[in-house]
């Protein structure tokens, strides 16, 4: 059953690829290499760079190719992802459940909302130069404030849900946060972490392509820079795959996780 | 256990503690407009143990605020509300809600549901696993005590929720609309659960907001009519046990029914 309703799925997948690939080669066919190459050519350049890529030592006195560098970026977005996680988790918690947090919290937390991700990126800079914790800065940033937002509502729903019903069998308020508020927010939970795990990578390359020493955004302007158009593509098209990979992997968790949901 | 309420420490009479007793209860809720609306109004009431009462009247006049005084969710403006003679200062598990909307834990099993309340309150885990199945075969459901909440019928759930309040054995049973949108047949099933449950604890009272008549003659041992926050009838049901069909539609229960009507109508 699920092989006949994954069947149309992975068939949709395969012909959005060609479509795309075809366009993109209808553009190639009338432009320069250098700016639309065609995809021979970019499977060329990925090939050639996958393990080691030259033109790093050039621009970075670095070593490692794309495979390295898209590792190192899977592995600071999941860091990053991680670290939001656990801090907007508790931190959505306590303004849901604590009464005197949610007062202090509150307005610093809508305004730190309203700041634009990448505006703090020159600051993640000043504070820690152009470590990895600089260029996680912006995922952990950005999960830590839409996991925060989306655990307090959640939070929200649940006691109104749950609470009164609690407390008519006895569970004490510390228990019904345990037992019954947590495990309620986890199908919401997966859900944002999923979104901010998408917009991570993102987030995560464009810190490497502005202030990185290493990663696949840090090799993409390498590429760049040496007008290597088809490597710098190569690499977008691997943290692609790994991206998809990833998003599976942690959707079947989730649906594991959640099998009693809904 | 015998207490003395302050209308009987007048008279000089002891007696046993009611399982629910309200005095002068007023509920005043204040509008956004700033007006102050009095949903429930002067309301003295008095339910023994092992009473089943069904509370019937028009939307909005006050019958659900009623049971969440009682339940303690919502403090009276004036007035008492005792339940088996301690006065009502918050939820506790001496009274059971079955709410109308679904509340079962949606991330437990069914046997799990049940349990929880038990466990929440230490109660040890052979006598939890006993209580479990002895409510897992009245309702039925036996073959169901490992599935996902999702995985049963609305009436399934319905049967659940009641038998997971009923196992932690609370004094009184508070009912709010619990069988709101149930098919004729499941219902009746559902009226069969409930009522074995409550005839298998002899002193558990329970009091049930519904808006069906019908429901009201087949449950109830006094039905309460309320309006405009007001307590209108406190009707007696001498109707006999199991009420079948025939008895809920003869010339007695049509009796009831049509002095219902009237009191609703006036």
């Amino acid at each position: 059953m699920r092989v006949r309703t994954a069947v149309p799925t992975v068939a949709g997948g395969i012909a959005g690829v060609l479509v795309v690939a075809a366009i993109w080669s209808a553009i190639a066919s009338v432009n320069t290499a250098a700016r639309f190459p065609v995809i021979p050519a970019i499977v060329q350049a990925t090939i050639d760079n996958f393990d080691a890529a030259p033109i790093l030592a050039y621009t970075t006195f670095g070593t490692g190719g794309i495979w390295s560098n898209v590792l190192w970026t899977a592995q600071n977005v999941l860091l990053g992802v991680a670290t939001g996680l656990i801090v907007g988790f508790a931190t959505g918690l306590a303004l849901a459940r604590i009464h005197w947090f949610n007062r202090l919290g509150r307005l610093p937390i809508a305004i730190l909302g309203t700041v634009p991700v990448l505006a703090i990126l020159p600051f993640l800079t000043l504070w820690f130069g152009n470590s990895a914790l600089a260029t996680s800065g912006l995922v952990i940033f950005f999960t830590a404030l839409t996991v925060a937002s989306t655990v307090q509502s959640a939070a929200g729903a649940a006691e109104v849900k749950y609470s009164d019903y609690a407390a008519t069998l006895g569970v004490s308020k510390s228990r019904t946060t345990m037992s019954v508020i947590l495990p309620a927010l986890v199908p919401s939970t997966i859900g944002v972490v999923r979104a901010a795990t998408a917009f991570g990578w993102g987030f995560q390359c464009i810190a490497e392509v502005l202030g990185g020493s290493q990663g696949a955004g840090r090799l993409v302007r390498s590429f760049s820079d040496a007008t290597q158009t088809a490597g710098a593509i190569g690499v977008l098209i691997v943290v692609g795959i790994v991206a998809v990979v990833v998003d599976a992997l942690i959707g079947l968790a989730g649906r594991r996780i959640v099998r009693w949901n809904e | 256990m015998t207490v003395e309420t302050s209308a009987h420490q007048l008279a000089g009479v002891k007696t046993h503690a009611a399982a629910i007793e309200l005095e002068n209860v007023s509920k005043d809720f204040r509008l956004e407009s700033g007006e102050v609306v009095t949903s429930v109004d002067s309301v003295s009431l008095r339910i023994e143990p092992g009473e089943f009462i069904c509370v019937i009247g028009p939307s909005g006049h006050g019958k659900s605020t009623l049971l969440n005084m009682i339940a303690g969710f919502l403090p009276p403006t004036s007035g008492t509300v005792t339940v088996g003679g301690t006065p009502v200062t918050k939820p506790g598990p001496d009274r059971g809600v079955v709410f109308q909307r679904d509340t079962l834990f949606l991330w437990k099993t069914v046997a799990q549901n049940i349990e929880f309340g038990l466990k929440a309150r230490g109660i040890p885990k052979v006598e939890r696993k006993a209580v479990v199945a002895e409510m897992l075969k009245i309702i039925g459901l036996e073959k169901f005590a490992d599935a996902w909440p999702k995985q049963l019928s609305g009436g399934m759930r319905r049967r659940v929720a009641i038998a997971a309040v009923f196992a932690n054995k609370p004094e009184v049973l508070l009912m709010d609309e619990p069988f709101v949108g149930i098919d004729y047949l499941r219902l009746a099933q559902l009226h069969e659960v409930l009522l074995d449950l409550w005839q298998e604890a002899e002193k558990r009272a329970v009091f049930m907001v519904t808006h069906d008549v019908d429901e009201a003659l087949t449950l109830a041992d006094r039905i309460f009519v309320i309006k405009h926050g007001r307590l209108a009838l406190d009707l007696k049901v001498h109707l006999p046990r199991p009420r079948l069909t025939d008895d809920i539609t003869g010339p007695e229960a049509n009796a009831l029914r049509r002095q219902l009507l009237e009191e609703f109508s006036r």
